[in-house]
């Protein structure tokens, strides 16, 4: 496990808690991190050239050694996996819920709002985060 | 570009409706996030293996025609503004976001 992971790791220990402890919106800040640092990972070890690829063809100019925005790693996460290469049923669809992640995660950290209910708290986020969750799980890209 | 970013969606939308004619489906436009958010109003199909099979070759359709600020999914705070529920209702029910009674304290700043 490199470092990048267990940073990730770390995140999603904090998350519970948060959870646990009625820190909703902090918890799904952590929750989505814990997933973008695991899709980090896997694309620097498994997918660099690919993703190197990706943005040619999409003539996205990336400056070297600056971090690729959240939209396009997502993008190009969705893209590279359909049902035939991972036999999971609907794949593109339960991928995709990563953008609504994202929004939520902006929405917790920079909103004036505040998820006070467990019951709101799984409605805007966590019966997503779940299917990602178990979606990333069977590609190898969170362990 | 963005008609036909609109048109695209709502050919997506048209689709969805084929089979879940039931189903309230609409999109709007966040401008912050240049993002389009496709969203419905039924939460337990974000857990449905089903739903995830028939959308999965659309949001390819919208891939394929260079479109993919968007995504797709329920969306809890549509769904009780589509409802028209009162704000004191959604205080009842300890729904969180707070954004209407927000701006509605907001005004009535201004006022005094």
């Amino acid at each position: 496990m490199n470092q990048l992971q267990l940073k990730a790791q770390d995140n999603r220990l904090v998350a519970v808690y948060c959870e646990n402890n009625k820190y909703y919106d902090v918890a799904v800040s952590r929750y989505y991190y814990y997933l973008y640092e695991n899709i980090i990972s896997y694309i620097e070890n498994n997918l660099k050239k690919d993703f190197e690829d990706y943005c040619n063809n999409k003539g996205i100019d990336m400056p070297k050694n600056e971090p690729a925005s959240h939209k396009i790693l997502v993008n190009f996460i969705i893209e590279n996996f359909n049902d035939s290469n991972t036999k999971i049923a609907g794949v593109k669809a339960k991928l995709g819920y990563i953008h609504n992640l994202r929004r939520s995660r902006n929405n917790a950290d920079y909103d004036n709002t505040k998820i006070l209910y467990l019951k709101d708290f799984l409605s805007f986020f966590k019966e997503k985060f779940n299917v990602v969750e178990n979606t990333l799980k069977q590609l190898n890209i969170v362990s | 570009m963005k008609n036909n970013q609109e048109n695209l969606i709502n050919k997506v939308i048209s689709e969805i409706k084929k089979k879940y004619y039931n189903l309230t489906v609409d999109f709007y436009y966040d401008k912050d996030d240049d993002f389009y958010v496709i969203w419905h109003n039924d939460h337990l199909l974000d857990s449905d293996d089903d739903f995830a099979v028939y959308v999965s070759p659309l949001i390819s359709y919208l891939y394929d025609n260079n479109f993919s600020n968007f995504c797709i999914g329920y969306d809890h705070e549509q769904t009780l503004l589509i409802q028209k529920k009162p704000i004191y209702e959604t205080i009842d029910e300890k729904i969180s976001y707070k954004r209407e009674s927000f701006k509605y304290s907001n005004s009535l700043a201004i006022a005094a």
